[in-house]
């Protein structure tokens, strides 16, 4: 779900290849291990490059061991991380569950942890950097809730497709999402959550609520890769038009289609910006400063109004194009 | 008056008792309790550890293997923690062969364990401490882990100390001590407060009621009667004590009074003995008694004991000694004690113990000394009045019959003869006739004189009467030792005497019969004399100045004796016996008390027999008697019986003789018929003894009679008076009632002697605390005198004769009593003088009658009215007690009167004019008699009678 596909990144792909690849075997801060779960999905792949390109300017060398979204093979990379002694790591672990043994590993070792968007069910780690979700999911509903006012669509109501609520950033979206409708004054109509995360199950629950709920002025998908099931459902339900649809995270697709206004915004992660942030972390722990624990980075709220405004942040920190110019 | 009662020192409060208890019941219970968890909870612990081992065992083995190959190290981490909390072990470790190859181990090592603190923590291999726990564990647990290819993953060990066990047991300890100390906290607060309010509180109270007492520590308020019933009761109870107490004290304050009246105004002596200390306080009376002054005499024993007479003293230590063993109810002793200036008196000495210690053992005795010395020498003079001829001073018959008794008795026993002497004085009246009776007198006396000088000293002789005299002469070896005696006694006794001054005035010679003791034949004193007296005639018509020895062959025979055995036994079987009934009755109530039964024999020849005919024949007959006895008994209880079942409360009076008294066998009849006669009551059944046949063995009878009375049956002692009773012989028989023989209530009226004789058993009878009954009450004057002597049961033809049991009812329903006797009143102890003068002076008109109608056969009394003995009482006695009286000088001129009429009728030749005379010294004499009647003053005198209704 937080892929990013950005067209032109696939042959970037090999550098995430395993085993790890060093770039600089003689730098004098030392290694600095990117454990990550899978570098074949962009979204982490975007971030290895923010991790790259940070320990490359402060002097680190950088080991990468992609899992291949294999625990086995975390742990092998761990293992080997913490027995080649490197400075620090930057952890995005397969799950949150399986980042406590590898916490646990670092830290009989004594090698500090960033970890950088999954979390952790326990352990030590030296800071934890994550998106705002909240935050950014209320931006996206104030968004939605000033497009409605505008078309006069203020007595209807919204259908929201939502990720697995047991989730922490799925109960923070819906959270932040709601209290920005709630002070529009504009109701919600119903909430599905997937489950198969499939093309037909987002047009089932699209179509159910378009057909229950005669005054559905919108829909929200929690994700972004099955926005187009949605829009075939509107479609089918010969309501395009009259129902609006906006999306968390972002596909390349939407520079496009948020101008043409088939999407009315989308809330937008920044993986390049949270490997940079993560690096950044390590090293001034490494140089004895103190940091926080918990860092937040902020969601962009894209609409047609600010896309413009917004396209040279999206294109570094949401798809790490300009690292590679 | 505050006594401020405290209670002992070393008592203990309720309170702490109470809680003391509690507190221990509570902990052995709570420690019994907690002992109990302990096991319990231990075995129970145990068996949680072992389950709960195992469970983890199962689940983390069926979960786990999973997770390890997925490398969810993390997973199975927290299913570990999850098994860890729920189950609670001790450290639960997983070895994961797949994480220790990567990591280049043989396995990586997890778990959790508990730290020292107390929290759940990673277990960590490399921490000594985690290790040594694991290898202490109580119980350890282990299981591999399996692969889905069967390939082991790893193992899972589940460990647990005994932390749990201890923790657990722990706490019950912990939580027993607080509930013990919490319920006993609460159970003792809880019975405080409930023995403060429902127990305490009110005891306090009684015992303040109790406490706050007056000057002689009685309670001024009544003890609280409130709270609880029990102590309500307490209340009333200690109310009901102090009421006694008080009435008590009250009592006893009275008690003391009367004592201290009775004391003092008795003039007694006090004495009281301190039997550890040998200390004994004698009141002033006493030793005024005694002729010492206040400071002469110390409180110690030695002073009393000192003084009793040396011959009392053992009799009076053995008293004592019985009293204070407990024999005896009351010390009672007459003994004599000397006085200051030597002489001795009489002292009826009365005591008992008033305190014993635990063991019985006396500690205090307190008693009186009365001076009874008068009483005494007046018990003797009357004693020896009754027993010694006045004239000679030898012993009379009454005396005489006692002594030759045992004089009997010693022969027999040292198988010696005795020979009686009868002797009587040829010519003596005509001495009488010639010289007159002072020359008789004077005779008796000088003749008397010489045969005494003859005799040895332990040779009896006695004045039978009139010129006879008796001697028993005893110990003889053969019966002619005895002949230089009378040969010596027929010779003194012919002397001539010497009178009014011619030396050979008076002479006279004397038949004698002798008879000898022992017989072939039981044979009693007074048959001897009979044999005696009978050889005296047959040697006074020989001729007189002879002996006759009695010849035994003439007078007995075998073959009659047992002709009269047969009759007897004949009569017995064939019904010829009667039994009569001769009422006794209460003179003074006119209440008939009960009947004698009295046997007849209805002869077919012979007519009615009396027993005197043929009992005295048959008496040595053992078997025969008994055989009498059983059949009298019989019909006595039947005749009862009868009575009873007619609604009669009656007694009988049944005559025992000596064989029955001296049988084991009469015990037994008289409970057999009890047995047959339910209706009879055994204490209306009054045995009479024969005086005589119960001297025969003292011990024996005391002893037999002591049986009866133990069955409830009453003994009197028969004919008394006729015998030979001695002070020492009643006081050893326990006998009920004294019956005064006849013969001496008969002559009462008019013979000083048995007068005298009479009043000695009345006092006898008093001092042995004996019921009295009179025998021979034939004139309402007997029935009078009785009354005023105070006693009151009697019998006798003035009340009714003897009669046969049908004709018992219709007497009995017409019994009325005689007015005289309903009408007389029992006088005061010193106006019985009175009635002493009263008999002396008719004795004096009796003797003035015989001499009126035979002036040669009889002398006429003293003609002198200051020289009569009623004068001299007059002019002694009677001027102390009645000087004062109104009538006094009436009776003092009658006696005047009847005197000069006596000397007018003796110098009257005229029988015409004598007999005229003679009728008006009757009719002065009776007046005489009623002013003497109105001399003394009634008195509720005790009276002397059976108490059987």
């Amino acid at each position: 779900m937080r892929k990013i596909i950005i067209g032109g990144l696939a042959g970037l792909l090999l550098l995430a290849a395993y085993p790890v690849i060093a770039n600089d075997e003689t730098v004098p801060q030392g290694r600095i291990a990117y454990l990550v779960s899978d570098l074949r999905i962009p979204y982490w792949e975007i971030m290895s490059r923010g991790i790259r390109s940070a320990t490359s300017e402060r002097g680190y060398a950088i080991d990468i061991y992609s899992a291949d979204n294999s625990a086995r093979q975390e742990i092998i990379g761990a293992s080997k991380a913490i027995r080649e002694g490197v400075a620090g790591i930057v952890l995005s672990p397969t799950n949150s569950s399986a980042s406590v043994t590898i916490l646990k590993l670092a830290q009989q070792a004594g090698i500090p942890v960033v970890i950088a968007d999954i979390g952790t069910d326990g352990g030590e780690y030296l800071s934890y950097i994550a998106s705002d979700n909240r935050t950014g999911a209320y931006h996206l509903g104030q968004m939605l809730a000033d497009e409605m006012l505008r078309r006069g669509w203020q007595n209807g109501r919204v259908g929201i497709v939502a990720i697995p609520q047991k989730r922490a950033n799925g109960q923070a979206r819906t959270a932040g999402f709601m209290q920005a409708l709630k002070e529009a004054g504009i109701g919600g109509a119903d909430i599905r959550q997937q489950v198969t995360f499939s093309y037909e199950e987002t047009y089932e629950y699209s179509r159910a609520m378009l057909a229950e709920n005669s005054d559905l002025r919108a829909l929200w998908l929690q994700g972004s890769d099955r926005y187009q099931a949605a829009l075939d459902a509107i479609a089918d339900a010969g309501r395009k038009g009259e129902v609006l649809l906006i999306c968390f995270d972002a596909e390349p697709e939407f520079i496009e289609l948020i101008p043409e206004g088939v999407l009315v915004g989308a809330a937008m992660q920044q993986p390049f910006l949270m490997g940079e942030k993560a690096v950044m972390t390590l090293d001034q722990h490494l140089h004895g400063e103190v940091v926080e624990k918990n860092l937040q980075l902020p969601i962009l709220a894209v609409s047609k109004e600010n896309i413009d405004r917004l396209l040279p942040t999206i294109r570094r920190n949401v798809l790490g194009l300009e690292v590679h110019k | 008056m505050n006594l401020d009662v405290k209670p002992p020192r070393r008592m203990q409060s309720l309170y702490v008792i109470a809680g003391f208890l509690i507190l221990i019941t509570v902990a052995l219970v709570m420690s019994v309790h907690a002992a109990y968890s302990y096991v319990v909870a231990r075995d129970r612990i145990i068996d949680e550890i072992h389950a709960n081992t195992r469970q983890s065992l199962n689940v983390l083995s069926k979960n786990i293997s999973g997770m390890v190959e997925a490398y969810a190290i993390n997973e199975y981490a927290k299913l570990v923690l999850s098994e860890f909390e729920r189950r609670g072990a001790t450290a639960i470790v997983i070895e994961d062969y797949n994480m220790g190859e990567i990591l280049g181990q043989t396995a990586y090592v997890s778990g959790k364990i508990y730290s020292s603190a107390g929290e759940i923590i990673d277990y960590d291999p490399d921490e000594p401490k985690h290790v040594s726990t694991l290898s202490e564990c109580y119980f350890t647990a282990r299981t591999g882990i399996l692969g889905a290819d069967r390939q082991p993953l790893g193992t899972i060990t589940v460990c647990n100390s005994d932390q749990a066990i201890n923790r657990e047991t722990q706490k019950i300890v912990r939580d027993s001590l607080i509930d013990a100390v919490g319920i006993s906290l609460a159970l003792v607060a809880l019975l405080f407060l409930a023995m403060s309010r429902f127990l305490l509180g009110p005891i306090s109270a009684i015992a303040h009621s109790v406490r706050n007492t007056d000057g002689d520590g009685i309670p001024l308020e009544p003890a609280p009667e409130s709270g609880t019933a029990e102590l309500a009761a307490l209340g009333n109870a200690v109310n009901h004590m102090v009421d006694s107490v008080r009435h008590s004290r009250a009592l006893l304050r009275d008690s003391e009074f009367r004592w201290k009246f009775a004391v003092e105004g008795s003039g007694d002596g006090l004495w009281d003995w301190n039997l550890k200390t040998n200390e004994v306080f004698f009141s002033r009376q006493w030793k005024s008694m005694l002729g010492f002054a206040e400071d002469e005499i110390e409180n110690c024993l030695d002073e009393w004991e000192q003084r009793v007479h040396p011959e009392d003293m053992d009799e009076v230590r053995a008293d004592i000694q019985r009293h204070l063993s407990g024999e005896t109810e009351v010390y009672i002793n007459r003994h004599r004690v000397r006085r200051k200036d030597g002489t001795y008196l009489w002292i009826l000495d009365r005591g008992i113990v008033v305190e014993r210690d635990e063991n019985g053992s006396p500690l205090r005795m307190i008693g009186t000394h009365s001076d009874i010395t008068e009483q005494v020498e007046h018990q003797h003079a009357l004693e020896y009045s009754a027993t010694h001829d006045s004239l000679t001073g030898l012993p009379n018959r009454f005396l005489f019959s006692e002594l030759i008794q045992t004089a009997m008795h010693r022969c027999r026993r040292n198988d010696t003869l005795l020979a009686l002497v009868y002797i009587d004085l040829d010519g003596f009246k005509e001495i009488n006739d010639r010289y007159g009776h002072d020359a008789g007198d004077d005779l008796l006396i000088k003749v008397s004189q010489r045969m005494r000088g003859l005799l040895r000293q332990e040779d009896i002789i006695a004045r039978l009467g009139g010129d006879e005299f008796v001697i028993a002469v005893s110990d003889l070896g053969e019966g002619d030792e005895v002949i230089p005696l009378l040969d010596r006694l027929l010779h003194i006794l012919k002397q001539k005497i010497a009178y009014g001054g011619d030396e050979h005035a008076l002479q006279v010679s004397a038949s004698i019969g002798v008879t000898f003791y022992p017989q072939a034949e039981q044979i009693g004193p007074e048959a001897l004399l009979r044999q005696a007296d009978h050889a005296m005639y047959e040697a006074k018509a020989a001729g007189r100045n002879r002996y006759q020895v009695f010849d035994l062959d003439a007078s007995t025979s075998l073959y009659e004796h047992h002709r009269r055995v047969m009759a007897l036994q004949h009569a017995i079987s064939h019904d010829e016996l009667e039994l009569y009934y001769q009422p006794k009755v209460d003179m003074a109530s006119a209440q008939v008390v009960g009947f004698e039964a009295l046997l007849r024999w209805n002869h077919p020849d012979e007519g009615m027999r009396y027993p005197d005919s043929f009992l005295p024949m048959l008496s040595n007959e053992g078997k025969l008697m008994l055989s009498l006895g059983r059949w009298v008994m019989e019909a006595a209880f039947h005749q009862l019986a009868e009575l009873r079942r007619d609604g009669y409360d009656l007694s009988m009076a049944i005559n025992v003789s000596s064989h029955e008294l001296h049988s084991s066998e009469t015990l037994g009849l008289l409970r057999s018929l009890l047995e047959r006669f339910p209706e009879v009551e055994p204490g209306q059944v009054e045995l009479e003894l024969l005086e005589v046949s119960a001297l025969e063995d003292i011990d024996g009878a005391r002893r037999v009679i002591s049986g009866w009375q133990e069955l409830g049956f009453r003994v009197a002692l028969d004919d008394f008076g006729t015998g030979y009773s001695t002070l020492g012989y009643l006081k050893s028989l326990p006998v009920d009632t004294l019956k005064i023989d006849k013969s001496f209530v008969m002559d009462m009226l008019h013979d000083s002697a048995s007068f005298s004789i009479l009043e000695a058993a009345m006092g006898l009878a008093r001092a042995f605390r004996c019921g009295l009954v009179a025998e021979g009450v034939e004139s309402p004057e007997h029935g009078e005198m009785l009354v005023q002597l105070g006693c009151n049961i009697a019998q006798g033809y003035a009340i009714a004769r003897p009669m046969p049991s049908d004709q018992i009812r219709t007497w009995l329903v017409g019994y009325r009593g005689h007015p005289r006797w309903k009408a007389a009143m029992p006088l005061h102890q010193k106006d019985w003088s009175v009635l002493y003068a009263t008999v002396e002076h008719r004795n004096w008109v009796r003797m003035l009658g015989r001499h009126i109608d035979d002036p040669t056969g009889y002398e006429p009394p003293e003609l002198d009215h200051l020289r009569c003995r009623f004068g001299e009482w007059l002019e002694d006695e009677a001027q102390v007690l009645y000087a004062g009286h109104q009538l006094f000088p009436q009776v003092e001129t009658l006696h005047i009167s009847l005197h000069e009429l006596a000397t007018r009728i003796i110098g009257t030749r005229d029988e015409v004019q004598r007999r005229a005379l003679f009728a008006e010294l009757q009719t002065q004499h009776e007046q005489l008699l009623g002013a003497l009647n109105e001399l003394y003053e009634p008195a509720r005198m005790p009276v002397m009678g059976t108490d059987i209704h």
